[in-house]
C-alpha cells in the first residue's frame, strides 16, 4: 500500500515538474519555440551603401543567407504578410521570431544580443515605442526607402523607420448590455455620467492615449483622460483578456480597441459590436526598420521596400484586411474615406515614448486609474535611465571555476560533499549573488563599470520611494497569513484523517491531491474566478437565481476572494507534507537508526526493513 | 510530538503564500489589492528591463523568506529530538472513529471537492463552451469539442509539448539524482560540513521565482 502511494507521488511530483516547469523557463529564454525556419537563396550582403538597395537586392550575389525579421504581433497576421511576400520574393526571408511572451521582451532580447556582439536580426517589426528604444541605443540603420515618400507623416520617421499599415481605433461593446443606438459615437460621450462603471481599457492601449493627447493637445487631452477615469474605468491587462471579459458581459464596453480582433469574433457569433470610427478617428502605425548591424542588410532593404509598394499593400489589404499605410488603397473593413488623426512620432521625441512600454503605463493604472494618468503624463518627461539586460555568463565563469577548484581538492566523500556543495553553489549561490550584485549597480552588465566597485544604492531609494510599498507590506502578511492558516487548518485536517483513523475515501485523498499538484495553479484562480466574480460568476448567478437575492453573494475580487484562492491552492501541497509529518516523523532519521543497528532491525516486520 | 513538523509545513505554507504570484495578479489587480510579488511586477518590467530595481524589491522578500527559512531549519533540526523518543518501532496509532467516520468522511469529500472537484469541472466546462456564454444556460446549446480541436492544430502546441517534456524529464531526473545524493550526504554521512549542503538545498526556497526568471 505505502509502496503504491510513493509510487503515485514520485510519479505526481515528476508530472508536476513537466508542466510546471516550462512557465518559468519561456520567460527566460524566449527563443525557439516562436520559430518559424524558411529556406533561403542566395542574397547579396557586400556592406556597400545602403541607399537604394532594392534593385541590387533583386540581383542576388554569391553569399548565402536570408532577411531576418523579427517582431511582435499576431502571429497568424504576421504569417499571412509574410506569405504574401513569399509569393513575390520566394526564399527570401529566413527565419521569423515572435516570441510569444510579453512584446517587450523583444527588446530585452535585442539589446542583450546587441552588447554580446550577436547580429542576427535584419529587421524589426515592433510597435513604435520600441523602435525608439533601439534608436536610442542606435540600433537602427539610417535607411530612405524609396517607398517612404508615399506615406502620409505619422507613419514614418524618414530614413528610421516607417509603418506596414494603420490600426483605427474603435469602440467595443457588448450588445446585450448596450444597444445600438445608445451606443457612444464620440469618444468625448464616454465622460458622460451613463457610462459610470460600465468602460474598460487595455492597459497597453498608450497609442490610443498619445494618439488622443496628440489631437486634443496635451492639457486639455489629460484633462479628457481624468475625467474619464472619474467616470469609473477600469484599466486590465492583455487585449484579449479585456474583449474576452466584454464578451462575457463582465463589462458592457470596451474604450478602445483596433485591429481585426472585434470583427473576427463577431464572426464567430460572439455578442459584441463596434462603433468603428468613433469621433475624431485616432490612428497609430507599427514600426518597421532595418539593424544597423543587420547580416544581410540588402534583403532587408528588399523587403521593406516590397511591403510598402502599392501592389503589395492592396492585395494586403484584400487578403489579409488590415488598413494599409498608403493613402489610396481601399479599406477593407471601414469607410476608406475617414481620414484618421495619426500620431506624429517627431512631436514625440524618443524619451516620450519610455513611458509607453506597456507595463510601465499599466503600473500606474492597474492601481487608480485617476493617478494613472497623471503619472504617466510625468512620465513623459523623464528620461529614463537605461538598464541593463543581466547576463548570466560571467557568474557561470565564476562557478565553473569555484567548481574545478572544489574537483581538486581532497578524495572519496569529502570530495563529493565539496563536489556538492559547489554544484549547489552555483545553482543557487551565483544567481542570488547576482541578483544581490545587480541590486546595487545602476549600469548594464556587459558595461565596462559593471564589474568595478561603483556600487550605489540608487536602486533600493527608488524602490524604497515607492508610496506604495506600505501598503503592498501589509497586503502581503494579510494575504499571506490568510491563506496559508487556510491551507493548514484543511490540509492538517485531511492529513489527520487519513493517516491517523479509518475515516472512508483515504486512499482517494492522495490520488486527488496529487493531480491537484500536478495542475498548473493559474488554472485553479481561473475557475474560482468563473464562479465568484460579481457579474459573472457561475456561483454566483445560481444562488441570485435560487434564493432570489438581489445582489451576487460572493465577490472574488476582494482580499478575502484572494485569501480563500490562494488557499485551497495551497491546500494539497498542505496536505502533502503534513500527511508525511503524520505517517511518520521523520522516515529518513528512522531509516538512518537502521542503518546503524541491522541486527535489531530483524526483530521487526520484515516489510519495514525491505 | 507532532508540533515541530506541523509548525514547519505552516512556515513554508507561509512563504509559499508570500511569494505566489498568479493568483495576486489576476484577482489582487483587478481588485487593486497589491502585494509584495504584483508590486514588484508593476514596478520593474518595462522595456528594456530593469534588473536592478527588481534585485532590490526582490532582496526584501529574500531576506523574509531567509528569516523563515531559518526558523523552519530551526525546528525541523529540534524534532531529532522527539525522533528519539518514539524509536524504531513506532507505527502510528489508527483511532477508530466509529460513528464519527461518516461525518469526518463527508468532511473530507467536501474539501476535495472545493479543493479539487470544482476547479476541474469548472475548467473542463469552459474548455467545452465559448468564454462569452460560460455562467449562462445557453452555454449548453453551444458545446462542442472546438476548443480541442484548435489547441490540437495550432502549430506551436506540438513543439510546446515536445519542449515539456525534454525540459520536464530532463530536470526531473537531474534534480532527483542530485538531490538523493546530497540527501545521503546530509543523512548517512558524518562529514563535517554537511549542515552547509542541507541550508543551501533550502536556498531556492528563499529567492522568489519571479527574480530569478
Amino acid at each position: 500500500m505505502r509502496k503504491n502511494f510513493m509510487l503515485i507521488a514520485a510519479m505526481g511530483i515528476f508530472l508536476a515538474l513537466i508542466f510546471t516547469a516550462p512557465a518559468s523557463v519561456e520567460s527566460a529564454a524566449a527563443p525557439k519555440n516562436g520559430l518559424v525556419e524558411i529556406r533561403t537563396e542566395p542574397c547579396r550582403s557586400d556592406g556597400a551603401a545602403r541607399q537604394g538597395a532594392p534593385a541590387k537586392a533583386r540581383r542576388g550575389s554569391k553569399k548565402r543567407g536570408g532577411a531576418k525579421l523579427l517582431r511582435t504581433d499576431r502571429e497568424d497576421l504576421t504569417n499571412l504578410r509574410i506569405e504574401l511576400f513569399k509569393e513575390i520574393h520566394p526564399g527570401v526571408i529566413q527565419k521569423v521570431q515572435s516570441p510569444r511572451v510579453l512584446p517587450d521582451m523583444m527588446i530585452d532580447r535585442l539589446l542583450t544580443e546587441e552588447r554580446a556582439g550577436k547580429h542576427q536580426a535584419d529587421v524589426v517589426w515592433l510597435q513604435f515605442h520600441q523602435v525608439s528604444a533601439l534608436e536610442r541605443d542606435r540600433m537602427l540603420a539610417r535607411y530612405v526607402a524609396v517607398e517612404d515618400a508615399a506615406l502620409p507623416d505619422g507613419l514614418k520617421v524618414p530614413g528610421l523607420w516607417r509603418s506596414l499599415g494603420n490600426r483605427l481605433f474603435h469602440i467595443m461593446y457588448n450588445t446585450k448590455l448596450v444597444a445600438a443606438k445608445d451606443a457612444p459615437k464620440s469618444w468625448e460621450e464616454l465622460v458622460e455620467p451613463k457610462w459610470q462603471g460600465k468602460l474598460v481599457l487595455d492597459a497597453s492601449s498608450y497609442n490610443w492615449f498619445v494618439g488622443m493627447l496628440d489631437y486634443m493637445g496635451e492639457d486639455k487631452g489629460l484633462e479628457f483622460m481624468k475625467k474619464l477615469a472619474r467616470n469609473g474605468l477600469q484599466i486590465q491587462q492583455r487585449r484579449s483578456n479585456v474583449e474576452n471579459m466584454v464578451s462575457a458581459g463582465e463589462v458592457p464596453v470596451m474604450v478602445a480597441n483596433s485591429g481585426t480582433s472585434t470583427a473576427d469574433r463577431i464572426a464567430q457569433g460572439e455578442p459584441l459590436a463596434f462603433v468603428k470610427d468613433p469621433k475624431p478617428p485616432i490612428a497609430y502605425g507599427e514600426g518597421l526598420a532595418i539593424m544597423r548591424n543587420a547580416p544581410h542588410p540588402y534583403a532587408a532593404a528588399l523587403f521593406i521596400e516590397t511591403v510598402l509598394s502599392e501592389p503589395w499593400q492592396r492585395k494586403a489589404a484584400e487578403k489579409i484586411k488590415i488598413r494599409a499605410a498608403r493613402p489610396g488603397v481601399p479599406d477593407p473593413l471601414i469607410d476608406s474615406s475617414i481620414k484618421p488623426h495619426f500620431v506624429n512620432p517627431s512631436k514625440w521625441p524618443t524619451k516620450r515614448y519610455e513611458w509607453a512600454s506597456v507595463n510601465t503605463f499599466a503600473s500606474w493604472c492597474a492601481r487608480n486609474s485617476d493617478t494613472c494618468f497623471a503619472e504617466s503624463a510625468n512620465r513623459l518627461n523623464q528620461t529614463a535611465t537605461q538598464k541593463p539586460s543581466a547576463t548570466n555568463a560571467a557568474a557561470a565563469q565564476i562557478g565553473e571555476r569555484v567548481r574545478r577548484i572544489v574537483e581538486l581538492l581532497g578524495s572519496g566523500k569529502t570530495l563529493a560533499l565539496l563536489f556538492f556543495s559547489a554544484l549547489l553553489v552555483y545553482l543557487v549561490i551565483v544567481p542570488l549573488a547576482v541578483l544581490v550584485f545587480g541590486s546595487f549597480k545602476s549600469v548594464a552588465p556587459g558595461t565596462p563599470d559593471y564589474f568595478t566597485l561603483n556600487f550605489t544604492l540608487e536602486n533600493y531609494s527608488r524602490a524604497f520611494a515607492s508610496r506604495y510599498l506600505p501598503t503592498a507590506t501589509v497586503n502581503t502578511l494579510i494575504f499571506s497569513l490568510g491563506s496559508s492558516t487556510i491551507a493548514f487548518v484543511l490540509g492538517a485536517f485531511l492529513a489527520w484523517v487519513t493517516e491517523r483513523t479509518n475515516s472512508p475515501f483515504r486512499s482517494l485523498l492522495y490520488v486527488m491531491a496529487i493531480s491537484r499538484v500536478i495542475l498548473p495553479g493559474v488554472l485553479v484562480t481561473f475557475s474560482w474566478i468563473v464562479l465568484m466574480s460579481p457579474e459573472i460568476g457561475i456561483l454566483n448567478r445560481l444562488l441570485v437565481a435560487a434564493f432570489g437575492l438581489k445582489a451576487a453573494p460572493f465577490n472574488v475580487y476582494s482580499m478575502a476572494g484572494l485569501i480563500w484562492v490562494e488557499g485551497i491552492e495551497l491546500t494539497p501541497l498542505a496536505f502533502l507534507l503534513m500527511a508525511s509529518a503524520f505517517r511518520s516523523m521523520d522516515p529518513s532519521l528512522e531509516e538512518a537508526a537502521m542503518v546503524r543497528a541491522p541486527g535489531r532491525c530483524r526483530f521487526f516486520a520484515a516489510s519495514l526493513c525491505r | 510530538m507532532m508540533q515541530p513538523a506541523l509548525l514547519s509545513a505552516l512556515v513554508l505554507l507561509f512563504i509559499r503564500g508570500i511569494e505566489s504570484f498568479e493568483t495576486p495578479a489576476l484577482i489582487g489587480l483587478r481588485a487593486r489589492i497589491f502585494v509584495y510579488t504584483t508590486e514588484i511586477w508593476l514596478n520593474s518590467t518595462r522595456a528594456p528591463t530593469d534588473y536592478g530595481l527588481a534585485g532590490a524589491y526582490a532582496m526584501v522578500l529574500v531576506i523574509i523568506s531567509a528569516l523563515l527559512i531559518l526558523v523552519y531549519l530551526r525546528l525541523t533540526a529540534d524534532s531529532e529530538k522527539y525522533m528519539t523518543i518514539t524509536g524504531k518501532g513506532y507505527r502510528p496509532r489508527m483511532v477508530d472513529l466509529g460513528k464519527w467516520r461518516l461525518l469526518t468522511g463527508a468532511a473530507s469529500m467536501f474539501i476535495l471537492f472545493l479543493v479539487f472537484v470544482v476547479p476541474m469541472l469548472t475548467i473542463a466546462w469552459m474548455s467545452l463552451v465559448p468564454s462569452f456564454l460560460a455562467s449562462s444556460l445557453e452555454g449548453f446549446q453551444r458545446i462542442s469539442f472546438k476548443a480541442y480541436r484548435d489547441a490540437l492544430l495550432f502549430p506551436l502546441t506540438r513543439q510546446g509539448i515536445q519542449n515539456s517534456m525534454i525540459l520536464g524529464i530532463g530536470s526531473a531526473s537531474g534534480v532527483t539524482l542530485i538531490t538523493a545524493v546530497i540527501a545521503y550526504i546530509v543523512v548517512k554521512t558524518k562529514l563535517r560540513g554537511r549542515g552547509i549542503l542541507d541550508f543551501l538545498t533550502f536556498v531556492p526556497y528563499v529567492v522568489p521565482e519571479l527574480s530569478r526568471a
